[in-house]
């Protein structure tokens, strides 16, 4: 290698051979940093032991917080069908699923939950529900903490949902011979996690169908996130269900009360 | 093209990366310009904090798979809580309490996709693995098997590792917490997990890049409901 770093430093076009070897190193070292150069070389081709736990690259805390609320009518609702609502911090149960794209073109789905889990709710009164799924009774989520780098967080408006802890029944007009128009028990929905939808609007970006989300309060994708910041995704909001009679309900032709179901909300995103 | 034109480019970048040096004393310019923040901070460190620090009031919890399958890490948090006597009013103590919450952490073999973390409010008393911290041995520590759309679908294992306890002196608030994963045949799984404590003091006081975990805070504190 001598003769090779004499070429180099007298200026001679170098000879394949001596060009070889050096590419050799420098590409060595590109990938090992100064640790290529080092006896430790070996240690860090195989990093497995080394990297994970004494180095990493760097994190990106990815935040999903509810600030949402629950409809004052929906309270009264739940203390008057014997739900337990003294708890000033009762929030709606929100499920989100987040898509995160990493620069080695690998990509993973992660899953936030955050609100009140449904035990608090139903402790001291009727448990409306037969079967209570871990997405409702496991602590809150709201935080994962990911790898750098990450090239794309995509938080799409139907992977955001939040849970309806009551049944809804869906009813509708029929007429009757000498009776008239008569209200008539269409189906029920039973409770379940519901999907947030944007609204709907024409060319010139004018809302022709208000749904959960406006155009300017619905996520958008963040790209090429800098390594080492925090992405903070906040919901505000209530959640709302329509009442016929009493009980939450509508009828299958009242397409507004449908469509904005099951209430209006904001997404926040800060990057820090 | 003879690879003799293309001989001063590398050679240039290897200069370069001489001096950039190897240290954060050491180097005449700041290696982000030549390299990646992450590949940077993943050879020397430096530019992003691995640990929260005691300033950010966070643990930093590290679910790292090393295997070549996907690991659903079943982490279980014991932290102090204060009763409210406002919800019981007939209760005696009003004092500190304990409360276990449990966490489904997703992992998947290769790529960035293997580790995952979540960040924990302290003061925390134990982390372990699987739900009941008293008993590591048994119950499900990881469920280890396929991933299918982000969810990991298989069979549990037990986690086999005692809890870290911070008032046994294993971790203290602002500290990282890894659980790291790997192949071992022979074991329930194939897998053994290996824990590591990666201190807040050991890091530097300052760093090049974004202060991740006290960033963190402030955004938590800004946006979480007023109670």
């Amino acid at each position: 290698m001598t003769h090779c770093w004499r070429q180099v430093l007298s200026r001679q076009q170098p000879s394949c051979g001596c060009a070889r070897a050096i590419l050799l190193i420098a590409a060595l070292a590109l990938v090992g940093g100064c640790g290529a150069l080092s006896p430790a070389f070996v240690d860090f081709a195989l990093p497995a032991e080394y990297a994970s736990t004494e180095t990493a690259r760097g994190h990106i805390p990815i935040y999903f917080l509810s600030n949402a609320q629950f409809d004052t009518e929906l309270l009264q609702y739940f203390a008057a069908i014997g739900l337990d609502v003294s708890d000033p911090n009762l929030r709606p149960r929100i499920r989100v699923i987040a898509e995160v794209r990493f620069s080695d073109g690998s990509s993973r789905n992660l899953e936030f939950l955050d609100g009140s889990d449904i035990n608090e709710m139903v402790a001291f009164g009727e448990n409306e529900g037969a079967f209570v799924s871990s997405d409702l009774t496991s602590a809150p989520l709201t935080n994962q903490v990911v790898q750098c780098d990450v090239t794309a967080i995509v938080v799409r408006p139907e992977d955001i949902e939040v849970y309806v802890p009551i049944s809804i029944t869906e009813y509708t007009w029929e007429e009757v011979e000498n009776v008239g128009m008569v209200r008539r028990y269409l189906r029920t929905y039973p409770p379940r996690f519901w999907p947030l939808r944007v609204d709907d609007v024409d060319e010139n970006l004018n809302v022709v169908t208000t749904r959960n989300l406006g155009i300017r309060d619905a996520p958008g994708p963040l790209l090429n996130v800098t390594c080492g910041s925090v992405i903070m995704f906040a919901l505000e909001g209530a959640l709302r269900v329509p009442f016929v009679g009493g009980i939450p309900s509508w009828d299958d032709d009242d397409t507004l009360q449908i469509a904005v179901f099951p209430g209006r909300y904001r997404v926040i995103t800060a990057v820090r | 093209m003879s690879i003799r034109r293309w001989f001063p480019v590398p050679g240039v970048m290897v200069v370069a990366l001489l001096i950039a040096g190897c240290g954060e004393d050491t180097s005449l310019l700041d290696p982000t310009l030549f390299l990646s923040p992450s590949f940077v901070n993943y050879a020397v460190g430096g530019v992003v904090p691995l640990a929260p620090g005691e300033s950010s009031g966070f643990i930093l919890v590290r679910a790292v798979n090393r295997t070549t399958n996907a690991i659903e890490f079943v982490v279980t948090v014991e932290r102090e809580v204060f009763a409210i006597q406002t919800f019981e009013p007939d209760a005696d103590d009003t004092g500190p309490t304990t409360e276990l919450y449990t966490y489904h952490l997703q992992t998947f073999p290769g790529g960035l996709t293997n580790e995952v973390g979540i960040l924990i409010d302290c003061p925390v008393i134990r982390v372990g693995l699987g739900e009941d911290l008293n008993s590591p041995a048994d119950g499900q520590g990881l469920i280890v098997g396929t991933g299918d759309e982000g969810l990991v679908v298989g069979s549990g294992v037990p986690g086999n590792v005692n809890p870290l306890d911070s008032r046994a002196g294993n971790f203290s608030c602002g500290d990282t917490l890894v659980f790291d994963a790997i192949e071992v045949l022979g074991v329930v799984g194939n897998v053994k997990v290996n824990t590591f404590v990666l201190s807040a003091e050991g890091q530097p006081a300052t760093f090049s890049g974004p202060d991740t975990f006290n960033s963190a805070r402030s955004l938590v504190d800004q946006y979480t409901a007023e109670e």
